[in-house]
C-alpha cells in the first residue's frame, strides 16, 4: 500500500516533468525538467531494490549526461523555428510515438515487467554479471567511450 | 520496496524544497515593498546586463563536460568492481579485466593531454 502511494506520486511527477520537457517553450527549462524526470527514474529503481542502478542514474544521467545536454544547448544559437519545421517535427514525433507504442504493445505484455521477488541490482550482483558473464561487452564499452572521447576532442580542437 | 533509509532522504529532499519557499514568503511578509526599476537588474551594483543569456558558448565547455561524463561512467563501473573484489574467485583475472578497462580510457586521457584539450585557451 505504501509502495503503491509512492509509485503513484512518483508516476505523476515523472509524467508531468516529461510532458514539460517537450511542451516548454524554453529548451533550457525543458532540459532542467528532464533532470527531475531522471531523478524520479532513480527513485523508481530504488523502489525496485536496484540500488546500484539508482545511484548510476543519479551520478551519470542526472549528473553527467544532463550537464552535457545543457552545454550542448548553450553551444547552439537560439532560432525561432518556421511553421513548417514545427509541423514536420510534430508529425514525426506523433508517428514515432504511435509506431513505438504499437511495437511495444505487440511484443510485450505488462506482467513481464513486474520484477520477480528476488530481483535485486546491488553493486555486487551487477559487478558479478559485468566482470563474469558480460566481460567482452564490458571491455567493448571502454572502446566505445574512448571513441566518443577522441571524436569529441578531434572535432572541438582549434585548427591552425 | 521502500526502507527506512530512503524515507530519511525523502524527508531531507522535502525540507530542501520547502525551505526556500518559506524563506521567500517570510521575507515578503516582513520587508517593506517599494518597487524601483533598478532593483530588478540582474546585478544590483555591477555591470548593466546586455543582450540575451542564450548566446553561443565556447566549445571548450562541452569538451570538459564530455570528458567528465566519460570518466564518470568509468568511476561508476569501478564501484561494483571494488565491491566484488574480495568474493571473486579468480582475482588475477578480475584485476586484468579492470586494468584493461582503465588503460583503454587512459589512452583517451593521454590523447586529450597531447591535443592540449585540458588547457584553457
Amino acid at each position: 500500500m505504501k509502495d503503491l502511494i509512492m509509485f503513484l506520486i512518483l508516476s505523476v511527477i515523472a509524467v508531468v516533468s516529461s510532458l514539460f520537457v517537450f511542451l516548454s517553450k524554453n529548451i533550457f527549462r525543458g532540459a532542467l525538467s528532464l533532470s527531475l524526470l531522471l531523478v524520479t527514474m532513480a527513485m523508481f529503481f530504488a523502489m525496485l531494490n536496484a540500488e546500484f542502478i539508482a545511484a548510476v542514474q543519479i551520478l551519470v544521467y542526472a549528473g553527467g549526461v544532463l550537464v552535457l545536454i545543457l552545454f550542448a544547448i548553450m553551444l547552439t544559437k537560439e532560432r525561432e523555428p518556421s511553421v513548417s519545421e514545427v509541423t514536420t517535427s510534430r508529425a514525426v514525433a506523433l508517428i514515432a510515438f504511435v509506431v513505438l507504442s504499437l511495437f511495444y504493445l505487440a511484443k510485450h505484455t505488462w506482467e513481464k515487467y513486474v520484477p520477480e521477488k528476488e530481483f535485486s541490482a546491488t553493486g555486487a550482483s551487477v559487478g558479478t554479471k559485468l566482470f563474469q558473464t558480460y566481460v567482452i561487452p564490458f571491455e567493448a564499452a571502454s572502446f566505445l567511450l574512448l571513441a566518443a572521447m577522441i571524436g569529441a576532442i578531434y572535432l572541438a580542437r582549434r585548427r591552425g | 520496496m521502500l526502507t527506512g533509509e530512503y524515507i530519511a532522504i525523502g524527508v531531507f529532499a522535502l525540507i530542501a524544497m520547502v525551505f526556500p519557499v518559506i524563506t521567500f514568503l517570510l521575507s515578503r511578509l516582513l520587508r517593506p515593498t517599494k518597487p524601483e526599476p533598478d532593483k530588478y537588474l540582474t546585478y544590483e551594483c555591477g555591470l548593466i546586463p546586455f543582450g540575451d543569456a542564450r548566446k553561443p558558448y565556447d566549445v571548450q565547455y562541452y569538451l570538459f563536460a564530455l570528458l567528465f561524463v566519460v570518466f564518470d561512467v568509468e568511476a561508476v563501473v569501478l564501484f561494483p568492481w571494488a565491491e566484488i573484489f574480495k568474493s571473486f574467485g579468480n582475482i588475477t583475472l578480475l584485476l586484468i579485466e579492470g586494468i584493461i578497462f582503465i588503460v583503454v580510457l587512459a589512452l583517451g586521457l593521454i590523447y586529450a593531454w597531447r591535443e592540449k584539450a585540458l588547457e584553457w585557451r
